[in-house]
């Protein structure tokens, strides 16, 4: 089935980011750390689905559909948390322009 | 460090002119005559009465947030080449008489960054405050590794060293834990000094509520795990 490559496809595409954002010093190695095992988990999942359906009864998910549901969830929350950290880094890049402009005023700007 | 050292206090303040006239005086009369107010973009004179009670002002064209205004008042700082920076509430929390005792352990050498501690002595500190800083003491400790009485307190001290190692990020109430993170990938030393704080009706509405509290932890976990 598609969904057996897609979401490998993506995993990996997303384990790769991840050793984007440590080369550039936008991770720690402990969130590398961490994001791997999550991307990896989901890519395995996702390749192997029997696997999937052994540990959804496991912790109590019946379906297939619902372990769908749920992982759709959790790209959602990354999108979520990656748009807040977007947003932030805009308020910094604001904050610094306020910043500098305000010690400009009084003759100590760079 | 030369034998008179170059001392700063750091006031960030928002809408505080009826408070700065008191903590200017107070300042003053402890023997410390370089301040700087940084005026978070207030909509009364906050700007005007510090420099009346002879403050240098920095002011923010928009409000930016407590950390925000204090990474300036710390920039300023650099920019002048401080030795010594006290951070000191606008709001009249902070009694100006703990400052000698706040910037003693920099003036020793035993420290690079002093806490300002309102647990360390009784305080009239509200139940929901302590509330709010047991569990801010504890997301600290699990998001920079430090344990320490007070992470929330505004009444801080640096010295050059810590000064220059440590630039603020984050605008808002997040900047408290980001300190603790930040001494502790630059393995600086720091020391806990009790200070007497003072809670009345302006002070009380002053700080994070609830709210803004969820928030703050809220930001603090997402950048913790996604940054």
């Amino acid at each position: 089935m598609v969904i057996h490559l897609l979401v490998p496809i993506f995993a990996l595409f997303m384990i790769l980011r991840q050793f984007s954002y440590y080369s550039h010093h936008e991770r720690t190695w402990k969130e590398l750390l961490f994001w791997l095992v999550f991307w990896g988990v989901v890519g395995f999942f996702g390749y192997e689905p029997s696997y999937l359906s052994n540990f959804s009864h496991l912790i109590g998910i019946r379906t297939g559909s619902n372990a769908l549901f749920l992982f759709s969830i959790l790209v959602l929350l990354y999108g979520f948390g990656r748009l807040t950290i977007i947003v932030d880094e805009l308020e910094n890049k604001l904050t610094q322009m306020v910043r500098e402009d305000a010690l400009r005023q009084i003759g100590m700007g760079r | 460090m030369a034998s008179k050292p170059n001392v700063w206090i750091v006031i960030p303040a928002y809408n505080e002119a009826s408070k700065l006239a008191a903590i200017l005086e107070g300042i003053r009369a402890v023997g410390f005559d370089q301040v700087v107010v940084v005026d978070d973009g207030s909509v009364d004179n906050t700007a005007a009465k510090a420099r009346e009670y002879g403050a240098v002002v920095v002011r923010h064209a928009i409000n930016r947030g407590a950390g925000a205004a204090t990474e300036t008042g710390l920039e300023y700082a650099r920019r002048v080449q401080a030795d010594i920076v006290v951070t000191f509430d606008g709001d009249g929390q902070h009694l100006f008489a703990d400052i000698p005792a706040m910037i003693k352990p920099l003036l020793e050498h035993t420290a690079d960054v002093v806490i300002g501690s309102r647990f360390l002595t009784p305080n009239p500190v509200p139940t929901l405050n302590r509330f709010y800083n047991r569990v801010a003491i504890w997301l600290t400790f699990a998001l920079a590794g430090m344990w320490v009485s007070d992470s929330q307190s505004g009444m801080r001290a640096f010295n050059a060293k810590a000064l220059q190692a440590i630039h603020f990020e984050s605008s808002g109430y997040d900047f408290a834990s980001e300190l603790f993170a930040k001494m502790k990938v630059t393995k600086l030393r720091h020391a806990e000094v009790p200070i007497s704080v003072v809670y009345d009706s302006y002070g009380r509405g002053k700080g994070q509520n609830f709210v803004q509290g969820a928030e703050t932890v809220f930001r603090l976990i997402i950048k913790s795990l996604m940054r």
